[in-house]
């Protein structure tokens, strides 16, 4: 990822300051791993951008209400995309326009097609290790993938989820070694 | 950022750029989330302090309910007009990255009133405030005079400094005169500096 700054991106003098610098360097740092995040769930460029904007709008809208002393910025805005990723799954289940109700919709340019189909091509190892956790539980899956996958500290995992630490390490624990027998299993 | 990234956060800003940029949020990006409330060492700069209460409030054009000021010596002053200027003032502070918070003590809601219709400030040193504390700002009954007061919780047998005015329950209330520090009291474990009149 190259390093464009507020400024080379066109923000207004206006603008630059307050809590916007903050957001944005919470955004340069993990807009990556959001993307990737609903790389892992989605095959299709315009749902993972629709996804990730989703999140990341979401998040602008409450970065006023979020309290560093509760957890980092990444574990807050994985739990926002885990929220958004539950409505998205929730809406097509129940046959709703589940892209057009995202509000971070927007139309995408070819080489932002291009772009988010080489993400999702990148993560082709995450999904299929998504799909080995397919025999695990929910709680079990969510773990391995914020601290294994989404490159989360246990301790950001936890705060992501709503979940002590304890209960985290215990779920990524079990989650581990229920991999290791199941791939000695395999071999 | 790839073109997707850069594309996604000019529509942050369009649509929250405004909101963002005239917000701090509500807590500090590094603070510990148990944080000692004891001062300890905390430089009072008052000279400051009139030259900024006249700047911010001379002309009586601010309908601000709070301001919080970066000195040139490096000094932070806060000015109180109004309570429901607590939360902004705080915000500003953790915004500037300032380990200091206003708390209101009393059980009755303080009146930000004093003489002249000048409102309660405080002036000090952020860094003086050692990493591992935090300084907690009192409004409740601003008292009179040129000079900071710390109330420490101590058991009332302190020295007192120069222009002590008075005691409360056990605690001891100190005034400092201007340009004087804030002493470290051992073993104590509430130490808050009171808002003063200008």
């Amino acid at each position: 990822m190259s390093t464009a700054t507020a400024t080379e991106v066109g923000v207004p003098q206006n603008l630059r300051g307050g809590a916007l610098a903050e957001f944005e360097e919470v955004y340069r740092s993990n807009v990556g791993l959001v993307a990737a995040y609903f790389a892992r769930r989605c095959r299709e460029p315009h749902a993972v951008a629709d996804l990730t904007s989703e999140t990341i709008v979401r998040a602008a809208g409450s970065f006023g209400a979020f309290d560093p002393r509760r957890g980092s910025a990444r574990a807050w805005l994985f739990g926002i995309a885990a929220h958004v990723w539950a409505r998205y799954c929730a809406d097509v289940a129940e046959s709703r326009d589940a892209i057009g109700r995202l509000a971070g919709h927007r139309a995408l340019e070819s080489s932002e097609i291009d772009e988010l189909a080489a993400k999702i091509d990148a993560q082709e190892a995450g999904r299929k290790l998504l799909e080995r956790c397919s025999m695990l539980s929910a709680n079990e899956r969510a773990a391995i993938e914020l601290v294994d996958l989404a490159e989360l500290t246990p301790k950001e995992a936890a705060a992501a989820l709503g979940v002590p630490r304890g209960v985290l390490r215990m779920r990524l624990s079990r989650a581990r070694a229920r991999l290791r027998k199941e791939h000695h299993i395999d071999e | 950022m790839s073109e997707f990234e850069d594309n996604l956060w000019l529509k942050v800003v369009r649509e929250h750029g405004d909101e963002l940029a005239s917000n701090a949020r509500t807590a500090q990006k590094h603070r510990r989330a148990s944080r000692p409330q004891l001062l300890a060492g905390t430089t009072v700069g008052l000279a400051a302090v009139a030259t900024a209460a006249a700047l911010l409030f001379g002309a009586s054009t601010s309908s601000s309910a709070f301001a919080v000021t970066r000195n040139p010596d490096g000094t932070v002053t806060v000015n109180l007009m109004r309570q429901s200027g607590i939360a902004g003032a705080n915000r500003k502070l953790a915004a500037m990255g300032v380990r200091a918070r206003i708390t209101v003590q009393a059980k009755t809601p303080p009146k930000l009133v004093c003489p002249g219709g000048t409102a309660p400030t405080i002036t000090f040193g952020p860094a003086s405030i050692p990493n591992s504390q935090e300084l907690v700002i009192a409004p409740d009954q601003p008292s009179a005079g040129d000079g900071a007061t710390l109330k420490a919780g101590s058991n009332g047998s302190g020295a007192t400094g120069s222009g002590a005015t008075s005691g409360g329950g056990n605690h001891v209330v100190r005034t400092l005169s201007r340009g004087g520090k804030i002493r470290t009291y051992s073993g104590a474990d509430n130490h808050t500096v009171r808002m003063y009149c200008p």
